[in-house]
């Protein structure tokens, strides 16, 4: 092959990628309802959606949840790398490929299960069961995360500590940690974006009150195409756009997966 | 070595938990709720029966499987045709343009999927700009009907995951040892047999990972069925979301869940084996 045929399959790949984004984004600021239909540019749908409280309420509510879920999943992730890796004993064998069951089961099965237990708990829909449900995904893909820069370093320092008069736990907060950070912080955007952007496990996770931002999406896609959906998808973009851009200016990306 | 201290029990106690009460509990519920019967109403009935099973061949049921699994193996396939060289490509390519690329690649998979489903709609609308473009070219007079159809819940699958096939491929034909290949060339092998011979087999665990994280993604996102193909494509995923929703029928759900369940382990009992494989096999080859 040569080196034309490189680039114009490099850019068939990348068109096919964001084209459609784009699209999208350019017609959020078209002053016609048309997608094809150019009538100027115009921040009137930006407007009208955040007027639309409902919209705004769903918002608040994925920030809301992102937040503790990802606080929550970097705790119990973090715990759980160190645990499988520097205190290996028989059980945590036998339960190590557990981690991998959430990553690798569609989450559609995730997401009936936990409908199942919670109604059979009879919790309310809302807030509680969609934290729970988000952690059960995004506690394994930190656990990965922290797993690997946990493995790539030496446990001599946190031994030097301890020789030196540290308790252990002094040497956790103030030698392992401070060493993980990179990947705490990698599993923290990773959590993060993952529970951002869940649809399929929030759908069924959402009660008749509380909705995430996507599932409200979902929910004004499937009546129809609008305006308002591609000025808040475009926002939507930008935001995941931004935390990746943000994380990898800090740190390069094969660290991430 | 060391005696037990406080961190570690800590430790490994909250991850036990977490494991059980997260992963372990609620894959064991699906299970057994799978054999357990249905009220009329749909719900569960402590009584053990092989029904929901049985069910699974009915003909309609049937037919939907079959239909969704063609479409999932049909992405899986056209991803890895166009992930394989695309990955390849860009490994070959200088440092700097190399993260560039990788990163633009990547960038999608963490969008929001919802989004570039709906970004997918928008585009192959009748009024959209894939007709629009085609009409103003004037190879086609009326608007084609491209949304609705299997077709584009095929393409729109393959768009949402080729990044995630991309991935796994890309770092290990960057990780792959480059004195085997000169050591192909060096033995007279040409392009085509050293790819054959050293380069493919080399890169299957890559391959293989790439394909259990698309395959069984696809038997399961009901919002692109019911987005890009208007309810008419129905995927296993729709028919377990039904059960749940409408038709009411949560031991057949879980049933049919628990089919599915068993494709994805189908896929990583074959990447453990490939992988196991292809592991033995350079060892073998460096220690000669």
């Amino acid at each position: 092959m040569n080196k034309f045929f490189k680039t114009l399959y490099i850019t068939i790949i990348l068109l096919f990628l964001y084209f459609p984004l784009i699209i999208v984004a350019v017609y959020s600021f078209n002053s016609t309802k048309s997608t094809t239909l150019w009538g100027g540019v115009t921040f009137d749908w930006y407007i009208k959606l955040f007027s639309n409280k409902s919209i705004i309420s769903a918002l608040l509510n994925s920030i809301l949840l992102t937040v503790i879920v990802t606080v929550l999943s970097v705790i119990l992730g973090t715990l759980g790398s160190i645990a499988l890796n520097r205190f290996k004993t028989k059980l945590t064998k036998i339960f190590f490929p557990l981690v991998y069951l959430p990553v690798l089961t569609p989450e559609i099965i995730v997401g009936i299960a936990f409908l199942q237990i919670f109604s059979m708990l009879d919790l309310k829909f809302g807030l509680a069961t969609l934290i729970l449900s988000h952690i059960s995904f995004c506690v394994p893909f930190v656990m990965i995360v922290v797993s690997a820069r946990l493995n790539s370093l030496q446990n001599n320092l946190e031994e030097a500590a301890r020789d030196l008069g540290a308790s252990v736990w002094q040497a956790f907060f103030h030698i392992t940690i401070p060493e993980l950070l990179p990947g705490i912080i990698s599993g923290a955007a990773l959590a993060f974006i993952m529970s951002f952007d869940d649809v399929i496990i929030s759908f069924f996770m959402s009660g008749a009150t509380v909705t995430t931002l996507p599932v409200k999406v979902y929910s004004m896609m499937k009546v129809g195409v609008s305006p308002e959906i591609n000025a808040l998808s475009t926002i939507v973009l930008l935001i995941t756009f931004v935390c990746v851009i943000v994380i990898n200016v800090k740190k390069p990306t094969k660290n991430l997966l | 070595m060391k005696k037990s201290n406080s961190l570690k029990i800590f430790s490994t106690y909250t991850t036990y938990l977490f494991l059980i009460a997260f992963v372990l509990i609620p894959t064991l519920f699906i299970i057994v709720v799978s054999f357990l019967k249905a009220d009329s109403l749909g719900n569960i009935k402590l009584m053990f029966t092989f029904e929901n099973f049985k069910k699974l061949f009915d003909p309609v049921y049937l037919n939907i499987m079959v239909n969704s699994l063609k479409i999932a193996f049909i992405t899986t396939i056209s991803a890895l045709l166009l992930a394989y060289p695309l990955a390849y490509i860009i490994s070959k390519t200088g440092r700097k343009i190399q993260q560039a690329l990788f990163m633009l690649i990547i960038l999608p998979y963490w969008t929001n999927s919802l989004v570039r489903t709906y970004s997918f709609l928008i585009v192959l609308r009748s009024d959209g700009i894939i007709n629009k473009l085609l009409m103003m070219l004037g190879a086609i007079t009326e608007p084609l009907q491209l949304l609705y159809t299997e077709g584009a819940v095929i393409f729109a699958m393959i768009y949402l995951l080729l990044p995630v096939m991309f991935l796994p491929i890309y770092s290990s034909i960057t990780k792959l040892d480059f004195s085997f290949v000169e050591a192909s060339h060096d033995l007279g092998a040409n392009k085509f047999q050293t790819f054959l011979s050293v380069i493919l087999p080399l890169t299957i665990p890559g391959v293989m990972a790439g394909t259990i994280l698309v395959f069984t993604p696809c038997l399961g996102l009901f919002f692109i069925s019911d987005l890009i193909g208007g309810g008419k494509t129905v995927l296993l995923g729709n028919i377990i979301r039904d059960q749940f929703t409408s038709t009411r029928n949560l031991p057949f759900g879980s049933a049919l869940s628990v089919l599915m369940m068993l494709f994805a382990l189908f896929f990583i009992a074959i990447y453990y084996k490939t992988s196991y494989l292809s592991n033995t096999k350079t060892g073998e080859q460096n220690n000669e």
